[in-house]
């Protein structure tokens, strides 16, 4: 593949994982320098790739995985045992379309912990187990702190009377 | 999964609504461009290095070479010299017996103008015989060197005899005309 199109390819994929870091460090500034790391790494990687149909979840990974590695030295993951309340279920009456930018912002206004379990269970699809192994943490606090930033981000939205 | 779950799940995409700027993307593509230049840099100093490592090998492969064929001329040499030498020492002690022999005898003194194209001649080679040796000495042994040398020898050698040869004519004529002429040596 030549240089061009290669750039091109980790071009048309900048937005999905600039989204992904920010979501992940909380912040533009973050997110940027841990997307250009990633990027760089995979681009120095890029003969690893066996297929360009995988470049999608290749590119992914590499992202997810420096996120990670920025964040793992700042966050400390606590086990937490008990949930404050009960998470209500997303009223049925309110599906409809919510500004997603204020979901955004509410997702990266969680705590670190809890907003990089969030993160990989929910949007990026990993299991808790999974999210044990990478995080280096029991497969319950992976459940905790989601169920914490379920809580959390819930309430967000209730106060800021998007749903509910 | 509750509806919660199932709604973020389904608008996943319409999660990712931050744009990434411009400018980032600059700054990421000049990551990739300094990859580049230190890769073609890398690949061009490791070509340099290849070839300066192969030179250097080419070099002292052909070093070698030329050790080998030294040696091996040297041995050769050494051998065609030995195989010579027995000719030279033969040949030698046969110039030098002539020689001497040639020394002892006496011819009319009116004929030794007769004599002096020979002496000419024997002076000659003994002065490429001369020639030769300073050239072993410069450059050693060689086989052209080595055949001309022999050669030399032989030539040397014949001219002797021809000189024996008319020494002996001269004498036997001037034998019975032994009138209290005058004699004389031949200088070799």
């Amino acid at each position: 593949m030549k240089r061009k199109s290669v750039e091109a390819l980790f071009k048309s994929y900048t937005r999905g994982m600039y989204n992904i870091c920010l979501r992940m460090t909380g912040n533009k500034q973050d997110a940027e320098d841990v997307l250009q790391d990633a990027f760089f790494q995979a681009y120095v990687n890029i003969n690893k790739l066996r297929s360009i149909d995988s470049f999608g979840s290749w590119i992914k990974k590499i992202v997810i995985n420096q996120c990670l590695k920025f964040l793992r030295s700042r966050v400390l993951f606590i086990d937490i045992d008990t949930v404050d309340q009960e998470i209500e279920d997303f009223p049925e009456d309110d599906i409809q379309e919510y500004p997603t930018e204020q979901i955004n912002k509410f997702i990266r206004e969680l705590p670190d912990g809890c907003r990089i379990v969030f993160n990989l269970y929910l949007l990026e699809n990993y299991s808790h187990k999974e999210i044990g192994e990478m995080l280096n943490i029991s497969e319950s606090t992976s459940k905790s702190q989601y169920q914490r930033a379920r809580q959390l981000l819930q309430k967000k939205l209730k106060s800021k009377q998007v749903y509910g | 999964m509750d509806k919660f779950e199932k709604y973020i799940r389904e608008n996943r995409l319409r999660l990712d609504s931050e744009e990434f700027e411009n400018e980032g993307w600059e700054r990421i593509s000049g990551t990739f461009g300094r990859y580049n230049r230190r890769v073609r840099l890398r690949r061009f100093y490791s070509a340099a290095i290849f070839l300066s490592v192969i030179s250097v090998g080419m070099l002292i492969y052909v070093n070698h070479l030329k050790q080998t064929v030294k040696s091996l001329q040297t041995e050769v040499f050494q051998e065609v010299a030995t195989y010579y030498k027995d000719q030279e020492i033969s040949t030698i002690k046969l110039i030098n017996g002539t020689e001497e022999e040639i020394r002892q005898q006496s011819i009319p003194a009116e004929y030794e103008n007769m004599f002096r194209d020979f002496t000419k001649q024997l002076q000659l080679i003994d002065e490429q015989y001369e020639m030769y040796k300073n050239e072993i000495a410069e450059h050693g042994y060689n086989q052209e060197l080595i055949q001309q040398i022999i050669y030399n020898y032989q030539l040397k050698l014949s001219v002797l005899q021809m000189l024996q040869s008319e020494i002996d004519k001269i004498n036997n004529l001037t034998k019975n005309n032994n009138n209290g002429n005058k004699k004389t040596r031949i200088h070799i």
